[in-house]
């Protein structure tokens, strides 16, 4: 949007600016009285060669000087009508022409709008086939994705099933392991007993063994003591301290066992 | 020109004008369908995890006692345990996951830490993987074994101290962890979330509810120098 320039001062703003209408011309003088067989000079005829200028004052805007020609005049040529003339012939040359590319111009529009409508009907036609085609094979995929959504559900539950007896089997395992550990447990600790039985049990023949040869061989130390006279006395007091050293070793094998049975 | 203006219209009309449909596909379920593909390799063979399956438990039978404990398998033939776990043993057993048991034929211990490494002459299939780094304060963890000697168990803990100061500085490097465990669990991996072996327990507080156990890097320099072990057999 542009903004006009402010009219100038003392002139109505609505009023187009003088300098955008032509000047009118300017009167004629006042001829002169030659009396009544005086005829009335007529203008003098405008040269075609020579342009005929009128000077007009400077414009008070733009202060440049509007010259008045003939070919800034619009002049329409009227064409002399009769009788006979045909209301076409009364249409110019240049708009009948305008006239029949027009028509021409709609047919060849019709014609192809035409030809595109049986177009698109056909295309119509296949693409609605089509769509039948693809809603069968729509619910077709639809019916076997429910089977497979069914078949997936079933599996799954089976699968819980499945997990949950697996657990269950682990669960058992653990439990078997376990109560497989603790029996061997208890057999090595039966065999670490019996080990043991059988070591105290080998002590006590052991010490019992050292028993009755101290058993016996105090007995024989008793008969040698009741006739001392048949034997040296160092000989004899040798055995008698060896007696005791032997029995003194049973009796601390039997001190120990009996503590061993005791623990 | 109006008529002109017009035939160029249809004229782009009939260039973005609708097409006839396309041949009918033979069929709309992909060739090529999704399948799963698990690597078998990662699966369990009986539905137990990799961490139960290398965990064993040790029997030390003694001259007067029997201990219990756990221990996991790091090699083909190789256990890891606790020290004490198999101190002063006279035979010692070993029970996996599934109630096999192996006769132990060789063990050692070491005096760097609570650490013992025993031999068996049956292959053993699942086996730990050691993790590259120790763990560090408030990783999770995750510790198997048999606690009692009984069922073999699952714990979850929290690694609260790695400082050595803070549990026993005459077992060497130790870490703590935030759960309580009875006896039998000495021995016992303690694993990552990736479930790689990150220490061994051998011990817990009896005041707390705190377990102490020896870390990764420790057990592979223990791993590492095999000749620093020597065979023991405890003769009644």
């Amino acid at each position: 949007m542009t903004t006009l320039p402010p009219p100038p001062e003392g002139q109505d703003p609505f009023r187009p600016p003088p300098s955008f209408l032509p000047e009118p011309p300017a009167p004629p003088p006042p001829l002169p009285e030659t009396g009544p067989t005086a005829a009335v000079p007529l203008p003098p005829k405008p040269a075609t060669e020579a342009t005929p200028t009128v000077s007009t004052p400077l414009s008070p805007r733009t202060g440049s000087v509007y010259r008045r020609t003939i070919a800034n005049e619009e002049t329409t040529v009227l064409t002399p009508v009769t009788a006979a003339t045909n209301i076409l012939d009364r249409i110019p040359l240049s708009e009948r022409k305008r006239w029949r590319l027009l028509a021409g111009g709609s047919a060849l529009l019709a014609v192809l709008l035409l030809g595109f409508s049986i177009y698109l009907l056909f295309i119509n036609d296949q693409w609605q086939t089509r769509s039948s085609a693809l809603t069968s094979e729509a619910y077709d995929l639809g019916s076997r994705l429910a089977d497979a959504n069914a078949q997936i559900v079933e599996k799954q539950a089976t699968l819980d099933l499945v997990s949950e007896q697996l657990n269950t089997a682990q669960a058992r395992i653990l439990e078997l392991v376990d109560e497989k550990a603790q029996a061997g447990d208890d057999i090595s600790y039966a065999q670490q007993q019996l080990s043991l039985y059988q070591e105290l049990s080998a002590l006590g023949g052991s010490v019992s063994l050292a028993l009755n040869h101290c058993v016996n061989e105090h007995e024989k130390l008793v008969g040698y003591l009741k006739n001392p006279e048949a034997w040296d006395p160092g000989d004899l007091a040798a055995y008698e301290a060896s007696v005791n050293t032997l029995c003194n070793a049973a009796q601390s094998a039997n001190a120990t066992l009996q503590k061993a049975l005791t623990e | 020109m109006r008529s002109l203006v017009a035939l160029l219209a249809l004229v782009a009309a009939g260039c973005s004008a609708p097409l006839p449909p396309g041949p009918y596909p033979a069929d709309f379920v992909p060739s090529a369908s999704p399948s799963p593909s698990l690597d078998a390799s990662l699966l369990s063979p009986d539905g137990f995890d990799a961490a139960q399956r290398m965990t064993v438990r040790v029997r030390n039978v003694g001259c007067e006692t029997i201990l219990i404990g756990t221990g996991f398998a790091v090699g083909e033939h190789t256990l890891v345990t606790a020290g004490h776990v198999v101190e002063g043993s006279r035979r010692l057993q070993v029970t996996t996951y599934d109630g096999q048991t192996f006769e132990a034929t060789a063990t050692g211990t070491t005096t760097v830490a609570d650490l013992a490494i025993v031999h068996v002459e049956e292959s053993l299939t699942a086996l730990g993987v050691l993790a590259e780094s120790d763990p560090t304060v408030s990783d999770a963890v995750t510790i198997v074994g048999y606690p009692g000697g009984g069922r073999l168990t699952t714990i979850r803990a929290v690694v609260i101290t790695t400082d050595p100061e803070d549990i026993d500085p005459e077992v060497g490097p130790a870490f703590g962890a935030t759960v309580s465990l009875e006896a039998g669990m000495s021995g016992a991996p303690v694993l990552n979330s990736d479930g790689e072996v990150v220490g061994v327990v051998y011990g817990a507080s009896e005041s707390l509810p705190q377990s102490f156990f020896i870390p990764v890097s420790t057990l592979r320099t223990l791993l590492d120098q095999p000749p620093t072990l020597v065979p023991e057999s405890a003769v009644c």
